[in-house]
């Protein structure tokens, strides 16, 4: 009880006893209300003024972390005014963050010139955690006076997504880019795999004639390879709320977010131009780029993705196929539902697809107490989205069925991988 | 340090009403104080602030019933002892709630409840020794003087402690 009801609870104890004690006509009582006049009329000496200046500096270190890890918070708080008799500062922790040590309240009085700091450690889950400003109460000893200054401390971190590394994904999009790489082109050029032969021609490195070729056509044969250069790529990550399992503290969507970052970091780090599209709150678009730089916006993308349930996002027909290139890489990560078949096999028409889809059955048998009391239900389930998952994969996508009780580049690099890339061109024909 | 001197306060002012309620004859003031006295310790280990005001209130009400029975010293006493009490129980609390506290501001705050108990002690117990009869003229004088002192003292007393 501070402030405007402290004021009125002492103040209504006072009247009672100056009304009880002229209505029974006895000093006595009357006089019993003298302390509590004594202690509301001291506040009388405490001036509150209007030229308070704090000045507050927020230090988050480090600003970027992975999942867990420990960010230390320090807040300085100058008094550049006058003298504070008592001041209450309390830090609120953002929502992704948990508080594991330190200071994060302080009361103290402040003269001209003093400062007071707080410290504390937080750790979080992936996100991006904001503070905005902090509040400082202002008030007397005894806490009938009392004001509330707001104080501007920004700060920010961005916990980012833990994720596997991916070592082998092989992609083989209709259009690259002109830079040098490490997609097949199925073009001859400079490369490392081999790919044909033709006639030398002047300039032709020697070191790369056909020996056994030039003899048997009695004409100097060079050997040609294949071409590889970077790709666009476009991570599309489903972040519509229907998609979505979540099981007391644990998410589905954490799994996706979590295989987004590691197919971002693997195309980055084979020098891709890799985009990145949240779908499901809004359209949430990382624009393409390069490098390391890039890898960083699209990881703190990722870190501040959340989902969405915007009815105009339900299906994945929004999906603006404008933002990348005609030809380019697709990789969706969703669960995947029976609705966005159709839309998938229209998008198969303008990109290469690939999908990657952590299963919501596995997810929920892992999850689950008694998953033996699942198992019919689980079967009927797999089931059904084995048919949905070979319905994509007869219209030319390549998809990875993951179950999310294991780790990520297991079954991608098994499916998406160099050689089950070339087993399936082989049984296609195309090869 | 104010949360002790908090328990000392209940502890004397619930000790002394019952005392001179009993020594009155009126053994009726223990089934009120005491039952209030004891919640409210008991209060003053826990965060249940409501509770406390309600025991607050009744050991006003006790120290009331003291004046009703011709002890106003008595009752003057308990209820400045019961006022501390409050204050210092709240304060006490509301520096639970923060991690760092700085300097000597717990001291400070337990110096001016004590000035100003000792302060309304003194004024509250004037017209208990000193009765004489005034016109409204000069009681509205005498109580604008009063006032006017009073706030000069506490600010006098408000910049010697810094």
């Amino acid at each position: 009880m501070l402030g405007r009801f402290r004021w009125a609870f002492l103040g209504t104890v006072a009247s009672f006893f100056i009304l009880l004690g002229l209505a029974v006509q006895l000093e006595g009582v009357l006089v019993l209300a003298v302390p509590f006049l004594v202690f509301l009329f001291s506040n009388l000496y405490f001036d509150f003024r209007s030229d308070y200046d704090l000045q507050s500096e927020r230090t988050v270190s480090p600003s970027r972390v992975s999942s867990q890890a420990l960010v230390t918070v320090r807040l300085d708080v100058t008094n550049r005014g006058p003298s504070i008799e008592q001041i209450e500062l309390m830090d609120e922790i953002p929502s992704c963050l948990e508080f594991v040590e330190g200071d994060r309240s302080v009361i103290a009085k402040l003269m001209p010139g003093d400062s007071i700091s707080l410290e504390y450690k937080v750790r979080g889950r992936r996100g991006f955690a904001q503070w905005q400003r902090l509040s400082a109460h202002i008030s007397d000893h005894l806490g009938l006076q009392r004001r509330t200054l707001p104080l501007e401390s920004p700060g920010h971190v961005f916990v980012l997504p833990d994720f596997p590394r991916i070592y082998e994904i092989e992609i083989r999009p209709r259009q690259t880019r002109v830079y040098s790489g490490t997609v097949r082109t199925k073009l001859g050029g400079a490369g490392i795999e081999f790919f044909g032969v033709r006639g030398y021609y002047p300039g032709d490195a020697l070191r790369h004639l056909n020996w056994k070729a030039t003899a048997h056509h009695d004409e100097p044969i060079t050997n040609e390879f294949e071409q590889e250069r970077v790709a666009d790529i476009g991570i599309i990550l489903d972040a519509r709320q229907r998609t979505e399992v979540s099981i007391r503290e644990n998410s589905l969507f954490e799994y996706s977010v979590g295989a987004a970052s590691s197919l971002a970091d693997f195309f980055i780090a084979r020098g891709n131009r890799v985009g990145l599209l949240v779908y499901g709150n809004f359209i949430d678009w990382t624009f393409p780029g390069y490098g390391k730089r890039q890898c960083e916006r699209l990881l703190q993308s990722l870190a501040r993705a959340s989902l969405g349930d915007r009815a105009i996002f339900e299906n994945l027909e929004y999906i603006p196929t404008r933002l990348f290139p005609a030809g380019s890489q697709l990789v969706l990560v969703s669960p995947l539902v029976e609705e966005d078949v159709e839309i998938l096999l229209q998008l198969r028409g303008l990109y290469h697809v690939i999908a990657i889809s952590p299963s919501p059955i596995a997810f929920e048998l892992a999850q689950a107490a008694r998953p033996e009391s699942l198992a019919l239900a689980a079967r009927i389930e797999t089931l059904r989205r084995a048919i949905l998952l070979e319905q994509l994969r007869q219209a030319g996508i390549r998809v990875v069925d993951w179950d999310v009780r294991t780790d990520l580049p297991l079954p991608v690099e098994q499916a998406l991988g160099h050689h089950t890339l070339r087993h399936g061109q082989t049984l296609r024909g195309s090869l | 340090m104010s949360k002790n001197w908090a328990r000392v306060l209940i502890l004397c002012a619930t000790a002394l009403t019952i005392f001179a309620g009993v020594s009155g004859g009126h053994w009726g003031v223990i089934l009120l104080v005491l039952p209030a006295g004891a919640v409210w310790l008991l209060n003053t280990l826990t965060d249940r602030y409501f509770w406390s005001t309600f025991a607050f209130l009744g050991q006003l009400a006790g120290s009331t019933l003291l004046v009703f029975w011709e002890q106003e010293w008595t009752g003057l006493i308990a209820v400045t002892m019961v006022l501390a009490a409050w204050d210092l129980d709240a304060f006490g609390r509301r520096l639970a709630r923060f991690d760092q506290v700085e300097g000597d501001i717990e001291k400070a705050h337990v110096q001016r409840v004590g000035l100003i108990g000792t302060i309304g002690l003194v004024l509250g117990s004037l017209p208990l020794v000193w009765q004489f009869d005034l016109s409204l003229g000069w009681a509205l004088l005498v109580a604008g003087i009063l006032v006017i002192s009073l706030i000069l003292v506490l600010r006098g007393a408000g910049h010697a402690a810094g």
